[in-house]
């Protein structure tokens, strides 16, 4: 697969990219966030060939349309110009292995973000809040997307950047700072591809009339994206959290010791107990822990939020200080960082 | 990987996938699992002698697209 031209979020199970003969990428499609009960509410086949009746418009109205496909085309200066080419992916080829073990063969496409975050760590770097945030869901907007339709709101969130904006669930979107809009995943693109300072222009239809609207993030607005779901955060969960995945205490349900709103209560669903992943057990760490405190910060984060904020901030071989509940008493451990 | 231009058919095949794959989930039933690397042989047999999809050989959809003139539907997906 060649990365220079096909670029999509690499945490999907199914992508689609609309091109001309020329390669010029007209869109993209695909997005779900890993909620399987609420998968019909994030891909469908309406919206699939909704998408394909606008890729087809934009072939008709191509090249006169080729200015406004600029920020839609791939990143041309990537690494790596095939998943097989990152040193860190190992024995796998650019072609399955039809006569051997035919799935074992095949490269997971989460693995070209896995290996290449790996090189970065191994090199005594940090990640970067793009990497450690790829492909926002509009959501982190406010806005809740149709997908039974061709980029069209389905709902707003109350008090959210979107709201304050003037979005209503109805719009439709044809432009995203001046990029024709196909799909969700069209979003996602020029969400991902935005500075975190910029704002987001949407060019809208409303009842027919079109509109024009400025939506302005808020602060930090990449760093709230929520990754949990993804399976490339698996790995980040070795390097951050020594193989834990975390799952942050609802406010009503916080009782005896818990600290309450406010305050860090995130608690161990699993804790890894091979490898690599096993570095948290090693410390002492066990599911149903409740980590209160990690490495000095105990503030009222998400595993998403936390997993950022630990591997943008600090380096492979780092050791962090674990405070933790355990039937309702305060321990404290250490480990070190991947 | 499978790449797919001609647009006209394309919402017709697509569907025809989809309810293909619930069929044969739903009829299985008690049956013995099928291995991933029966459902990607099987999924290779179906599609690679397709009229509308061309599979696993991007140089020959675009070689294609270029001659018609129609535009390109690459999806990379996961099998099941």
């Amino acid at each position: 697969m060649d990365l220079r031209l096909f670029q999509f979020d690499y945490d999907m199970s199914f992508a689609v990219t609309f091109l001309h003969p020329d390669r010029t990428v007209y869109g993209r499609f695909g997005t779900r966030n890993g909620n399987e009960e609420a998968a019909d509410d994030e891909i469908s086949m309406a919206g699939l060939a909704a998408a394909m009746s606008g890729a087809l418009e934009l072939h008709a109205g191509y090249p006169g349309n080729k200015a406004s496909l600029v920020g839609k085309q791939p990143v041309p200066s990537v690494k790596y110009p095939t998943p097989e080419k990152i040193p860190t992916m190992g024995k796998y080829k650019s072609v399955l292995d039809y006569d051997g073990k035919i799935a074992g063969s095949c490269i997971h496409c989460h693995s070209i973000r896995d290996k290449q975050r790996r090189i970065v760590r191994d090199a005594g770097e940090i990640l970067g809040l793009r990497e450690l945030s790829p492909w926002p869901m509009p959501l982190v907007l406010g806005i809740q997307m149709d997908a039974q339709a061709r980029a069209t709101v389905a709902n707003v969130v109350l008090n959210s950047p979107a709201a304050s904006a003037g979005l209503k669930a109805g719009d439709q979107i044809l432009k995203a700072n001046g990029q024709p809009i196909l799909s969700t995943a069209d979003l996602q693109w020029t969400l991902h591809a935005m500075d975190d300072n910029a704002k987001l222009v949407l060019d809208l239809t409303r009842s027919s009339e079109p509109i024009t609207l400025t939506v302005t993030p808020q602060n930090q607005w990449r760093e709230s994206s929520d990754i949990a779901w993804r399976v490339s955060t698996w790995d980040l969960r070795r390097i951050a959290l020594g193989g834990m995945r975390l799952e942050r205490i609802p406010t009503e349900a916080r009782t005896g010791n818990i600290p309450k709103a406010g305050k860090m209560a995130l608690r161990a669903l699993n804790v890894g107990q091979y490898g690599d992943h096993a570095t948290a057990k090693k410390a002492g760490l066990k599911k149903e822990d409740v980590i209160v405190e990690f490495n000095g910060d105990s503030g009222d984060l998400t595993e998403s939020e936390l997993i950022k904020r630990i591997v943008s901030t600090l380096k492979k071989g780092e050791k962090v200080s674990v405070d933790y509940l355990r039937s309702g008493e305060r321990r404290e451990t250490s480990f070190q960082l991947q | 990987m499978i790449a797919f231009h001609h647009y006209s058919h394309l919402t017709t095949i697509v569907h025809t996938l989809v309810l293909g794959t619930l069929a044969a989930t739903l009829s299985m039933g008690e049956e013995e699992k099928k291995t991933r690397d029966q459902m990607v042989l099987e999924d290779r047999s179906a599609l690679a002698d397709n009229d509308h999809w061309i599979y696993n050989d991007l140089d020959k959809a675009f070689a294609e697209a270029e001659q018609s003139g129609r535009p390109l539907m690459v999806v990379h997906r996961c099998i099941p």
